[in-house]
């Protein structure tokens, strides 16, 4: 009997032992090969689950939807007289950028990347760009509409670990766009701090207890820490909570890579 | 030993290529869909299922080659499901012989304190394996 139990013992020590080695010595390795293996497959099946989140989506969210419509052709309209407005200042700063002999906007050097799948471990994804393709730890992630998806976290040689901006213990700087009709100040948008709460759901915070802020706001990166660069959008304030024990409002976001397919991705490697 | 695994190698194969089903249907299915900021988690049930339900050594087998599939596709050190879900089966064995008659409420709380338990091992697990790696 105790001869048995020993064995036992013996070989959880050695199990233990050879889990340890591997981590040490070839957990990157292993884990790109696994990933080189099963992506053909993952890949395939997450575009299709693209195809159907679409159909099954559509289906739920028909009321949604009419209401959706109606207030982007509201929004549609408004930002019609926004554009004639903008081709006027473009000119004009056009011809100033002449005059002052200025340089071309500062552009992001991007490296294409698709998701090949989602780890049930937490809000994080996996991507099909690694050391290979010039990855490097903390890398932004975005959609084409410059929409912040999460940052890079551990690098295999073809494949990446990308943190999303929703996962727990995540915390950026960034900030609120007020509408100029509700503007109290001379600034035209109040800093806070963006925290991950998991499951998809992003949490703003230090938010100074008197700013005007409602549902429906944009928020986008700022540029405090640096570790994203400036004006990424992020989300809309779904609500937010005045207290008056507290020094700070809070709130929640919804996140816009959520309302997007996440079929096409960009890192941005470095800004030029 | 060498006689017991290679009676056995069928089974292995078939549950490491049951398992791998299960996980690509969570990773690229189930994990973008929320009820209520919950997942569903075809993975875990369908393990609890299989460890509950049958007999002899099987149970402990399939949380073994369990975790090994979720070691080897996620973040985490190598090692951390493997022993999160060995140790969560033992304890939720113990647990189950205390029930003397199985029905649908008992298999229910069984599997509250196996999926709760399995979270907490995981955490611990996880601190744990990366405590010793930057040890050594």
């Amino acid at each position: 009997m105790k001869s048995k139990k020993l064995k036992i013992v013996l070989v959880i020590l050695l199990i233990f032992l050879a889990f340890l080695a591997l981590n040490k010595f070839f957990y990157l390795n292993i884990k790109n090969i696994v990933f080189s293996i099963s992506s053909p497959i993952q890949k395939f099946l997450w575009q299709k689950q693209i195809t159907m989140s679409e159909i099954f989506g559509s289906f739920f969210k028909l009321k949604e939807l009419k209401i959706d419509n109606r207030e982007l052709k509201k929004e549609n309209l408004f930002l019609k007289s926004k554009i004639l407005e903008l081709k006027e200042l473009e000119k004009e700063n056009k011809n100033l950028r002449e005059a002052l002999d200025l340089e071309l906007e500062k552009e992001f050097k991007l490296i294409l990347a698709e998701i090949i799948s989602q780890k049930s471990e937490g809000d994080f994804v996996l991507i099909n760009r690694g050391k290979k393709d010039g990855v490097s730890e903390n890398m932004p992630l975005i959609t084409k509409e410059k929409v912040l998806v999460g940052k890079v976290g551990q690098v295999f040689n073809n494949f990446s670990q990308v943190i999303l901006i929703s996962n727990k213990n995540f915390t950026f700087s960034v900030k609120v766009a007020v509408p100029a009709g509700r503007q109290e100040s001379e600034e035209d948008s109040i800093l806070g701090s963006a925290k991950g709460k998991g499951n998809f759901k992003l949490q703003i915070e230090l938010l100074p207890p008197d700013s005007p802020i409602k549902t429906g706001d944009i928020v986008s990166t700022a540029l405090l820490e640096g570790i994203f660069p400036e004006n990424l959008l992020v989300g809309e304030i779904k609500n937010i909570k005045k207290s008056d024990i507290k020094p700070f409002q809070e709130g929640e976001i919804e996140p816009y890579f959520r309302k997007l397919n996440l079929e096409t991705l960009f890192l941005i490697k470095e800004e030029e | 030993m060498k006689n017991y695994l290679l009676k056995n190698i069928e089974k292995y194969l078939i549950l490491i290529f049951f398992f791998y089903f299960l996980l690509l249907v969570q990773e690229n299915f189930l994990n973008n869909f929320t009820i209520f900021s919950f997942t569903l988690n075809i993975y875990l049930i369908s393990l609890f299922l299989l460890i509950f339900f049958s007999k002899g050594n099987f149970g402990i087998e399939s949380a073994f080659l369990a975790g090994i599939i979720l070691d080897l596709f996620s973040f985490y050190p190598f090692g951390v499901f493997t022993f999160s879900l060995v140790l969560t089966y033992f304890l939720v064995e113990r647990i189950s012989q205390i029930f003397q008659k199985s029905n649908v409420l008992v298999n229910l709380l069984l599997f509250v304190v196996f999926f709760s338990f399995y979270k907490i091992s995981l955490i611990f697990g996880n601190f744990f394996f990366n405590l010793i790696l930057d040890k050594i």
